[in-house]
């Protein structure tokens, strides 16, 4: 292995340590990565991120490990991967055995406590940033057609207990059936 | 023998737990309280608190958590493993079919189909974080209203809108912000 590309591996799994430790969902945790690793490290392209985005979250699995093994294989190959995977992965887990070990001094001390709460309205922001971004992504398409389907999807998730596979499966099929009518428009016009 | 079982449980669960956080949970609870019968509804609300205490996905820190009760430290690892390494290797072989046949017009209309599904995943996660922390949970209503919360939302949101400081920084700072003013002002 080259000494460029260990250095790059390095890098992917410091940062993306660092995000994990930080970020308590994988929607925030994806809003720091077009930060930090497109746009301050350039190690991927935003069109890159977002289909890595797009894919991690159409399977199932944590967000986080899913957007991280992406990544990790765009930017250093299977090493990458492997890498962004243990360090999105470590510092949940070894913070979750200590405040479980330590879990009677955590929930009464009040620092803590307050130290979360204004961490968690960071995160709000964190995910509202993340959502204009996906919005803007798909206001960039102009088709009615997509604005529809995320207004069913939204309505979908708010108003029913369904699982998500469903709808899931539903936006395959729609998808699929957009682009038969398409051809087949195209045919015509031919 | 009970490593085994912790594993497949979560196995299970990360496997259908489609769109993040909000769908795991109740997925988690089923197989562990009703299924399993590994904790009670109570020690599973103690999970919950836990997982805002703490960063990271709530699947990994739920099976770090069920594993570290029921078996030490190996059942916590055996326990994440189960959820990270199967998603991950059906995200990357889905990814992989992806990269090969993304010229083909059926497979970009899916993922555009995936990103609508998506933004209303956000927007659904952003309205019960919202609520949960804005409000307490409580109801939507001016009494209910965190304005420290508000106001610190807002500030971060325009911190990292318009990249003026890392996200990083920015979610500390929050926290620093959020203890000095209960110690200066009392709220």
């Amino acid at each position: 292995m080259s000494e460029k590309k260990k250095n790059r591996i390095w890098l992917l799994f410091i940062n993306i340590m660092m995000m994990s430790s930080t970020a308590n969902s994988g929607y925030a945790m994806i809003s720091v990565m077009e930060k930090v690793l497109v746009k301050r490290l350039g190690l991927l392209s935003e069109e890159e991120l977002s289909d890595c985005t797009a894919m991690a979250q159409s399977s199932p699995g944590p967000v986080a490990i899913n957007s991280s093994c992406l990544v990790g294989y765009r930017v250093a190959g299977l090493p990458g991967a492997l890498a962004a995977m243990i360090g999105c992965a470590l510092p949940p887990i070894v913070f979750m055995i200590l405040v479980t070990a330590f879990y009677q001094f955590i929930v009464t001390n009040s620092y803590v406590a307050l130290f979360m709460r204004g961490m968690q309205a960071g995160a709000v922001a964190l995910v509202l940033n993340f959502a204009i971004g996906l919005f803007t992504g798909i206001q960039k398409k102009k088709d009615l057609f997509l604005w529809i389907l995320a207004a069913i999807s939204l309505v979908y998730i708010e108003f029913t207990g369904f699982p998500v596979y469903y709808l899931a499966l539903f936006c395959i099929a729609t998808a699929v059936a957009k682009t038969f009518l398409l051809k087949k428009k195209e045919g015509a016009e031919k | 023998m009970m490593l085994l079982k912790i594993t497949f449980s979560f196995i299970k669960i990360c496997l259908l737990a489609f769109g993040g956080a909000y769908s795991a949970v109740p997925l988690v609870a089923r197989e562990i309280v009703d299924v399993q019968k590994w904790m009670t509804y109570v020690e599973f609300a103690d999970l919950l608190a836990l997982d805002e205490l703490t960063p990271g996905p709530i699947m990994i820190n739920s099976a770090t958590f069920v594993g570290m009760k029921l078996a030490g430290i190996p059942g916590a690892i055996a326990a994440s493993l189960g959820c990270c390494i199967p998603p991950a290797i059906i995200c990357f072989v889905l990814d992989m079919i992806y990269r090969k046949y993304r010229e083909v017009p059926v497979v970009s209309q899916i993922l555009q189909a995936m990103r609508c599904m998506s933004l209303a995943l956000v927007i659904s996660t952003l309205i019960s974080l919202s609520a949960n922390i804005m409000f307490h949970g409580a109801g939507i209503s001016f009494a209910n209203l965190d304005i420290l919360s508000v106001v610190l939302a807002a500030v971060a949101f325009v911190l990292i809108r318009k990249e003026v400081a890392d996200p990083i920084v920015v979610l500390l700072g929050c926290g620093a912000v959020s203890i000095f003013s209960s110690m200066l002002l009392g709220i």
